[in-house]
Parts: C-alpha cells; sequence; structure tokens
C-alpha cells in the first residue's frame, strides 16, 4: 500500500468517527422518524467500511516489485507553499487593509513567482488591480471592502 | 404545434437584446475557457456566478450555460492545433486532430470539429425540446422514493463511470454527502457541524467549493511544473472539408451523435464519457481501423459529435427531474437556486421563460459559436501564446474576488482556499472531486427523500420495492455495483497474476 493511500485512509477513518459520534449527539432518531444525524451516521458508517475495503486491498494486494512513483519529485511544490501563506495573509488582512493595497500586494507576490523582472511585476500588480477595481468595484457595483484606507 | 410555439416563445426570449449579448458572451467566454487549457468549465462558472446576481434569471441561465457548450467547441480547437485538449472531453480529439494538423490538414480537421459540433448539438437540442416536455410530465408522479431512488442511481453511474479507483469515487461522493449536511437540518432546522460559526448556518456555499477543487486547485497543479508551451507550427488553410472529408465522416457524426445523445442523459454520463465511447464505435465499425490515430478524420468527426450532443441532452435530467447528471450541471443546478428557480418538473409551467429561452438560446448560440470558432481561429491561437506567469495570478484573482462577491465575505474566500489546498491534495493521492461535488449538490436531495421516504412509509424500506420506478432505478444500481465488483475482481487477478510472473522472472534470474 503506497503511503499516499495509508495516510488518506487514515484522514478517513477520522473523519467518519468524528461523523459519527456528532450525529449520535445529534439524535439518529428512528426508522419510523429519522432525525438530524440519520444520514450523517449512514455516510460515515459506509465511509468507514470503504476506507476499510480500500486499505484492506491496499495491505493484502501483491506489488508488482515497482516501487510506487513519487508525486511530489520534480515537482516546485514550494510556490505552492508561499502561495498559501500569500492566501491566508490576504484572508486576514483583506477587510482591514482594504481590497486595493491587499490585492496588489498578492498580485506582487504572485507575479514574482514567475520570474518576471521587477519593473514588470510592479506594473503588472498595478494595472491587475485597478483593473479589476473598477471592472468589480465600479461597474459591477460589488462592494469590496475598503479597510481604512477607504479603497 | 405546441411545442413549436414554445419554442418561439423561447426564441423570442433569447433574441431580447440582453440575452441575445449574453448568449454571445456565454460563448465567446466558453470557447476561451475551452482554448485556456487548465480552467474548465465547473472553475469558469462557479467564478462567473457571482456576476450574475444582478442579472434576471433567464439571461443568468442562458449566459452560464453558454459557457458549458461553448466549451466543448473551443476545446477542439487548442486539441488540434497543439494536442493540448483545453477541456477533458476534448482528449479524444487529440489523437487525430492533431495528426491531421501535422499532416498540413488542420483547416478541414478544424472545419469537420466545427460542423460536426453543430449538428450535433442541433440534435440534441431537438431531443431536448421533444423529450423534455413528456419527462416531466411523468416526472410529476414522482413522490419521495423515485427521487431518492434515481439519486441513489446517479450515485452509482459517478461512481461506475469514474475515471480512477470506483472505492475512491465512491469514497469522495460520502464526503460530499457529509459536506452537504453542514448548516440547518433541513426538516428539523438543527444546527449540525457548525461549530457556532455563524457563516456555516446556511451551510458551505457550492460556488465557493467548487472554485476551491477546480479553479484554485488547478492554479496549484500549474504552478509547481513548469510548462513548456508547444510552438504554434501549423498553418490553417482550406478550413471547409472536401467533398471526400464528408463522405468519409458523415456516418461518424451520425454515430457520434447518437452515443451522445444517450449518454448526455444517464446520470454520470456526459460530454466526457461520450468522446471515448464515440471514439470506440467508431474504431469498432471501421473498414480500417488501423488508420485511428494516424489522422482519420472519422475520429474527430465522432468525438466532436458526441461531446456536443451529450452536452446538449445532459439538460435534460436538469431540467425535468432536477437531478443534474454531472459535475457542470450540478454548478450550475445552484445558479438556478440561487436566482429562485427550481428545476424540476414544474420548470416548464412556471418558469417557461427560463426553459424555453434557454432551449432558444441554446438553438442561437449554436450558431454564434459556428460563427467564433472557424473564422476567429487565429485570435484562439494567440489566446493561447499567453504565458503561463500571467495567466495563473490571473485565475487565482478572480476566484478570489468570485468567492467574496458571493455574499461580499471574507469567510467565503477562507472556504474556497481550504478547499483549493484540499482539491490539490485530492489529486496528489488520486481522488476526483466530481463525485464530491455531485453528491454535494445532491445531498440535501438524498437526505429529504429518503426521510420523507420513511415518514411515509412508517419506517419500512419496502417502499422503494413496492414502486416500479423505485425498484427499477435501485436494481440497475445492484447491476452496475455487481459490475464494478467484477471488473475490481478481474483487474486484481491480472495484478496478482503479472506480480507472480514477476517473481518467478526475478528468482529464475
Amino acid at each position: 500500500m503506497e503511503k499516499r493511500d495509508r495516510i488518506s485512509c487514515v484522514v478517513w477513518l477520522v473523519l467518519s468517527f468524528f461523523v459519527c459520534i456528532t450525529s449520535l449527539h445529534l439524535g439518529v432518531g428512528t426508522l419510523h422518524n429519522p432525525g438530524p444525524g440519520f444520514i450523517l451516521f449512514g455516510a460515515s458508517i459506509l465511509l468507514a467500511i470503504f476506507t476499510g475495503i480500500l486499505s484492506g486491498i491496499g495491505f493484502f494486494k501483491k506489488t508488482k516489485g515497482a516501487r510506487p512513483a513519487n508525486v511530489w519529485k520534480g515537482l516546485n511544490w514550494e510556490t505552492n507553499l508561499i502561495v498559501v501563506v500569500a492566501l491566508i495573509a490576504y484572508c486576514l488582512v483583506l477587510r482591514k487593509i482594504g481590497y486595493v493595497m491587499t490585492t496588489f500586494g498578492l498580485m506582487l507576490v504572485l507575479f514574482s513567482l514567475g520570474k518576471m523582472k521587477p519593473w514588470a511585476v510592479v506594473l503588472g500588480a498595478l494595472i491587475t488591480v485597478l483593473f479589476s477595481y473598477c471592472l468589480f468595484g465600479y461597474f459591477l457595483k460589488t462592494p469590496l471592502p475598503r479597510g481604512m484606507i477607504g479603497f | 404545434m405546441d411545442t413549436l410555439h414554445d419554442l418561439l416563445y423561447g426564441f423570442s426570449v433569447a433574441l431580447q437584446p440582453g440575452n441575445l449579448f449574453l448568449v454571445f458572451v456565454g460563448c465567446f467566454l466558453g470557447t476561451l475557457v475551452g482554448v485556456l487549457p487548465g480552467i474548465g468549465p465547473v472553475g469558469a462558472i462557479s467564478i462567473l456566478l457571482p456576476m450574475t446576481f444582478q442579472m434576471e434569471s433567464a439571461g443568468a441561465i442562458i449566459m452560464l450555460a453558454g459557457i458549458y457548450y461553448g466549451v466543448m467547441y473551443g476545446g477542439s480547437t487548442t486539441s488540434i492545433l497543439v494536442n493540448v485538449p483545453g477541456e477533458t472531453a476534448s482528449v479524444v480529439t487529440c489523437l487525430d486532430g492533431y495528426r491531421m494538423a501535422r499532416q498540413g490538414r488542420a483547416g478541414p480537421a478544424l472545419g469537420i470539429a466545427a460542423f460536426s459540433s453543430f449538428f450535433a448539438g442541433t440534435i440534441g437540442l431537438i431531443g431536448l425540446q421533444l423529450i423534455a416536455g413528456p419527462l416531466a410530465t411523468i416526472a410529476l408522479k414522482f413522490g419521495p422514493p423515485e427521487y431518492f431512488a434515481i439519486i441513489v442511481l446517479a450515485f452509482t453511474f459517478i461512481t461506475f463511470l469514474s475515471r480512477g479507483s470506483s472505492l475512491k469515487a465512491g469514497i469522495m461522493a460520502l464526503v460530499g454527502l457529509i459536506l452537504s449536511g453542514v448548516g440547518l437540518d433541513p426538516i428539523t432546522s438543527q444546527q449540525r457541524m457548525t461549530f457556532g460559526i455563524l457563516n456555516l448556518f446556511e451551510g458551505i456555499g457550492v460556488a465557493p467549493l467548487a472554485m476551491g477543487l477546480f479553479g484554485v486547485a488547478e492554479v496549484f497543479n500549474n504552478l509547481e511544473t513548469v510548462v513548456f508551451k508547444k510552438s504554434l507550427a501549423v498553418k490553417i488553410k482550406d478550413i471547409f472539408p472536401t467533398r471526400l472529408d464528408w463522405l468519409q465522416a458523415k456516418w461518424a457524426i451520425v454515430r457520434g451523435t447518437l452515443v451522445g445523445f444517450f449518454l448526455g442523459i444517464l446520470p454520470g454520463g456526459g460530454p466526457v464519457i461520450a468522446t471515448f465511447i464515440a471514439y470506440g464505435v467508431e474504431k469498432a465499425t471501421a473498414k480500417n481501423p488501423e488508420r485511428f490515430g494516424k489522422g482519420a478524420i472519422e475520429g474527430v468527426a465522432s468525438s466532436e459529435s458526441a461531446n456536443n450532443a451529450a452536452a446538449s441532452t445532459s439538460f435534460i435530467p436538469l431540467l425535468t427531474l432536477g437531478i443534474p447528471p454531472n459535475v457542470v450541471l450540478a454548478v450550475l443546478l445552484g445558479t438556478f437556486l440561487i436566482h429562485g428557480v427550481l428545476p424540476g418538473p414544474l420548470l416548464i409551467k412556471e418558469h417557461p421563460d427560463v426553459f424555453w429561452g434557454l432551449v432558444g438560446s441554446m438553438y442561437i448560440g449554436n450558431a454564434v459559436l459556428l460563427i467564433l470558432n472557424l473564422p476567429l481561429i487565429p485570435l484562439w491561437v494567440q489566446v493561447l501564446k499567453i504565458p503561463d506567469k500571467i495567466l495563473y495570478p490571473l485565475i487565482l484573482l478572480f476566484c478570489l474576488i468570485g468567492a467574496y462577491s458571493i455574499n461580499n465575505n471574507v469567510f467565503d474566500i477562507v472556504v474556497m482556499v481550504i478547499f483549493g489546498i484540499v482539491g490539490y491534495l485530492f489529486r496528489k493521492t488520486d481522488y476526483e472531486g466530481a463525485p464530491l461535488i455531485m453528491a454535494f449538490v445532491l445531498g440535501p436531495m438524498v437526505e429529504v427523500n429518503l426521510r420523507r421516504s420513511l415518514l411515509i412509509s412508517q419506517g419500512s424500506f419496502s417502499i422503494f420495492f413496492t414502486r416500479p420506478i423505485a425498484l427499477g432505478a435501485l436494481l440497475v444500481s445492484l447491476v452496475l455495483v455487481i459490475f464494478m465488483y467484477r471488473s475490481f475482481r478481474k483487474r486484481n487477478r491480472s495484478d496478482h497474476t503479472i506480480g507472480e510472473l514477476e517473481k518467478t522472472t526475478n528468482s529464475g534470474l
């Protein structure tokens, strides 16, 4: 069984356990009068069974001898990590700082990941922010967060 | 006569200047999304969904539906010219389309793709307008047990037709079902898995979920790989196929249309599966099957007609039963609901403007797409040259604004980012997002109909076995499960044999 499948099976088992407990708290009800936890209980049990079968197959299946491919090998996954951190920061400060400044900062990060020249990064971020602000904030009347700066 | 009258009414709705403009916008964006590898129709519809909030329901649905069937046209262009399918439904077109382009026949390949798409899309639409009415009348007699059984059948089909492991698809469907349970209970209004978070009282939104799983996850997937775009060295001339091309392709178009027509209606089916099956059928019935994969025009014609016919007929179960047959229409169902339109047996009666307007707009859209796709091919080729380092940050920004503008709430962005990360990890572990979204959308329907059925029958499951439609749907589900089990056993046995053979060979060495 591949490591990634082992991890996913553990995640599904934890999820099914959590949902099962939650559904019992909510009240499964009876067949005559199913409660709010009825479907969740059924889904959690089925999830546990499916995960059990998946892990059982992986455990007993004869491997062909070849090592499983490393899905992370040769990939620039650090870029994604930077994007995730930038997105989390974006969510945290969007309301406080406002759309224009926060999005400008985010676009600076995203464009600089593409190894563009510094002036191109700044210009690209500026154009993107202004264009998106005009399109959504002005034409489509989306109330974008204004923040402490006011825009 | 009534149908013709209704269709004329549909045209009168679709031809209103605002709606006509939206047909054009939808088709244009659909072609653009089809041309651009990376973002598919699910992501595109989810991103653009918030923009439709201020539109009238008919206009919004007309535009978003245009994106769906427009993608089928656009995807063929890049498949033929650069061997890069812009959308999954165009993968098969690469096999012969790109070979034709390499042989200097890009023009006829693009031409036959466009014309067969137009023909199949139109036939699909005729089917939609003829079948929808009678099916809706029958569906009026459906009760909770029938709906529950049909949705179970849809779940089973989704698992059966999934590209990877059926077991993993089943797990995804269950996770989707669990996620759909977040929020207030549909019958008692009791809080479920909300953790006291006010934003979760109404449940997780389908748009942030779909944008995360399909839009943001796709961006993550592309950011980590260095993509070298292929140079567009092919020259395009004579886009009108020759007489010989037509003779070779005509039956492929008819067969592709028929396959797409029926697979589009099937729950879990849709354009992607239809292209693979149509291509297989064409190869099996060909006099010289060895020509396939080497530039056979029938290969392009069959797959393109299949995906367009399927795109049209897949609206039948959504509009008449309220059950989306594939993930794109599951997101579109969300659009209907947001605009206060409930698809189902009463749609034609209660919202004739939406139903017939949509049908009329699809006829017009097919013609618009033919115009967009043939003379504007050079423009789409230029679009392909946009560097990824510019394209993906822009897609991400559109996702962020799209998620925010649903409720003007940062919480939706958080949900989208979380599911973006989850979707990215799903791809790394070979789990598909489509069954999750389908189950998420159908989850509340499953729950309500199961609980109502049990209330009606006073706790007896016999209600599902004493009603013919429910029994039929459950029996088909059972047959599919048996098929899945048998194919799994067969695959496992062949794996075991290979393992044993390798062991013997290694010990011999």
